[in-house]
């Protein structure tokens, strides 16, 4: 186990060789850091699988100052609870992810932003970040090197979008949760219109390993087209819900839910990729490895990286129904296409689970979807169809029983 | 009032990121965002009320009626598909209040929220910052009726 260790005190995790990669990569140039990220072929652990070292690089790159690191623990897609664990477990390791990360592009300043439904969490982060004040992993010049750098804890208040990396920052400056339109990218202009480097937690727990195994040795782990550990969240009808952490590519969607306990009752669909940002897939996906580039081939993506089963007594309208309350009430109505969208998504659903459905709905319901895509102004916007889209892709049969 | 106000955001004087906190701050020691407040907080960051009430209104955990305890039922849609709908039915008969409403002597109020990240034993809810998992009708009104007193 590579990032579900358990390591929950500073002496655990530093007795068990936590803090030897920020020691060995404050002795590194920091272009030598972004080097072994970008070669580790490390992407993106929240969701969007954007290279990191790419990321790093642009923010590095930029000259204005000053420059921000965020650490995005505002985990809110549902069926998503691996940063959660992870923080229980192992909270050290994306501290010190952070500190690296924070080296290398040239912050002096950070933020944690943590979701406020993990308030008990934040509180033992806030102990952490004191702690490694006081051990001299914080602060100014860091373990004696000419390197300093603090970390502000900022606990969220309820909202998804917040989620999303611009929305996210409007929210550190004291704003509503507005996505803001890209370009600029955060990397360009971010926090208070800074260069900001902003990754997800599970992301930055894999830096100190990134840059205590080397990325030659990191990406041997994987597969050639998926390097490096990954955790999944996995729940819904299996028998032992919990997160796994397996390597990228190496094991299948069958595999992991066996390992979860198998299914509970008969599997009749998957959610793959996000409780509601996420693809509501057939049984012919249990054979796919689970690596992005496999995932991409079949034209889904990992997401956050959930597994959600689905037995046959599940009502996939429900379902649906369910999805569609979700988005409705979290999409932060700045933009008509997401706040109107997903408001005639829920009442059409609703309809037909009324038994009024009609192919005309089917068909409004299909131009909304595309609609949601096409004008959304962010990602949750453009990802509310999703599972609407996939399971009719994968379930059509089931789903047009209902439909006169 | 006031006085402990500006305390807490002298508190945050040094931080950069300063309103949620504050917001937080004043939720936790008055169990809502009193009216009084939003000036106070506006004078002392120089923006105008009507800003900080912009955000703190953007939030769905700030709250501005009292209680004394939050109920937070997860329906998300895997607490959903393991019987949410259930929890949420016996806490509104228990104690006769409305998704987003307070009980009349002030003690409870429920929220019905989005998934609260504890789908590895669903059904779950949060009673202030605690959360609870693998929920029946009955173990959830037993977890309520140690926060009566």
């Amino acid at each position: 186990m590579m990032l579900l260790r358990d390591a929950k005190t500073l002496d655990a995790y530093v007795s068990s060789g936590g803090f030897s990669s920020l020691k060995k990569a404050l002795r590194m140039k920091q272009s030598e850091v972004i080097k072994e990220i970008s070669v580790s072929g490390l992407v993106g652990r929240g969701g969007a699988e954007f290279p990191t070292g790419l990321k790093m690089k642009f923010v590095a790159q930029n000259l204005s100052t000053p420059k921000y690191v965020i650490a995005n623990a505002d985990e809110g897609e549902p069926g998503t609870f691996k940063d959660r664990v992870l923080m229980e477990r192992n909270p050290y390791q994306i501290l010190e992810g952070m500190i690296i990360a924070a080296y290398a592009v040239g912050a002096r300043k950070g933020f944690f932003y943590i979701r406020h439904e993990y308030r008990k969490i934040a509180r033992e982060i806030e102990k952490e970040i004191d702690e490694l004040y006081s051990e001299g992993y914080l602060g100014s010049n860091i373990l004696g090197s000419k390197f300093s750098f603090d970390i502000e804890l900022v606990i969220g208040a309820g909202s998804y979008v917040c989620g999303e990396e611009t929305a996210l920052m409007e929210s550190i400056e004291g704003k509503r949760g507005f996505p803001r339109i890209k370009p600029p990218y955060p990397a360009q202009r971010g926090l208070w219109g800074k260069p900001t480097l902003i990754n997800n937690v599970e992301t930055l727990a894999n830096l100190p390993l990134i840059i205590e195994l080397g990325s030659k040795r990191y990406t041997e782990l994987g597969t050639h087209l998926c390097p490096g550990p990954k955790l999944f969240s996995v729940s819904g009808f299996v028998k032992n819900p919990g997160v796994y952490e397996e390597i990228l590519g190496k094991i299948t969607v069958r595999e992991l839910i066996e390992r979860a306990g198998g299914a509970e009752g008969n599997l009749k669909a998957i959610m793959i990729g996000g409780g509601a940002a996420g693809y509501i897939v057939d049984k012919s996906f249990l054979s796919m490895p689970l690596c992005y580039h496999h995932a991409r081939e079949r034209g889904i993506f990992l997401g956050t990286g959930d597994i959600i089963v689905l037995n046959d007594e599940v009502n996939l309208w429900k379902v649906l129904l369910q999805i569609a309350k979700f988005f409705e009430h979290e999409s932060c109505g700045q933009c008509f296409p997401c706040r109107y969208g997903t408001k005639r998504m829920r009442e059409l659903i609703e309809k037909i689970l009324r038994g009024e459905g009609k192919r005309r709905d089917i068909e409004r319901l299909d131009a909304i979807a595309n609609a949601l895509k096409i004008a959304s102004l962010c990602p949750l916007g453009s990802s509310a169809a999703l599972a609407y889209e996939s399971a009719m892709e994968y379930h059509r049969d089931e789903l047009m029983e209902v439909i006169s | 009032m006031e006085e402990r106000i500006r305390e807490i955001i002298l508190k945050h004087s040094d931080r950069d990121a300063k309103l949620l906190g504050i917001l937080h701050d004043i939720q936790d020691e008055f169990g809502y965002i009193p009216r009084e407040a939003i000036d106070i907080v506006a004078e002392w960051l120089s923006i105008s009320p009507g800003e900080v009430y912009d955000t703190a209104s953007f939030y769905s955990f700030f709250r501005f009626k009292k209680a004394k305890h939050v109920i937070r039922v997860c329906n998300g849609i895997v607490c959903n598909l393991k019987g949410s709908e259930e929890i949420i039915r016996a806490i509104k008969e228990r104690y006769g209040i409305k998704e987003g409403g307070v009980s009349e002597d002030g003690l409870f109020a429920l929220e019905i929220v989005e998934c609260i990240g504890r789908c590895d034993g669903p059904p779950a809810m949060l009673v202030d910052d605690d959360s609870y998992g693998n929920l029946t009708p009955q173990r959830a009104l037993e977890i309520l009726r140690g926060y009566e007193e």
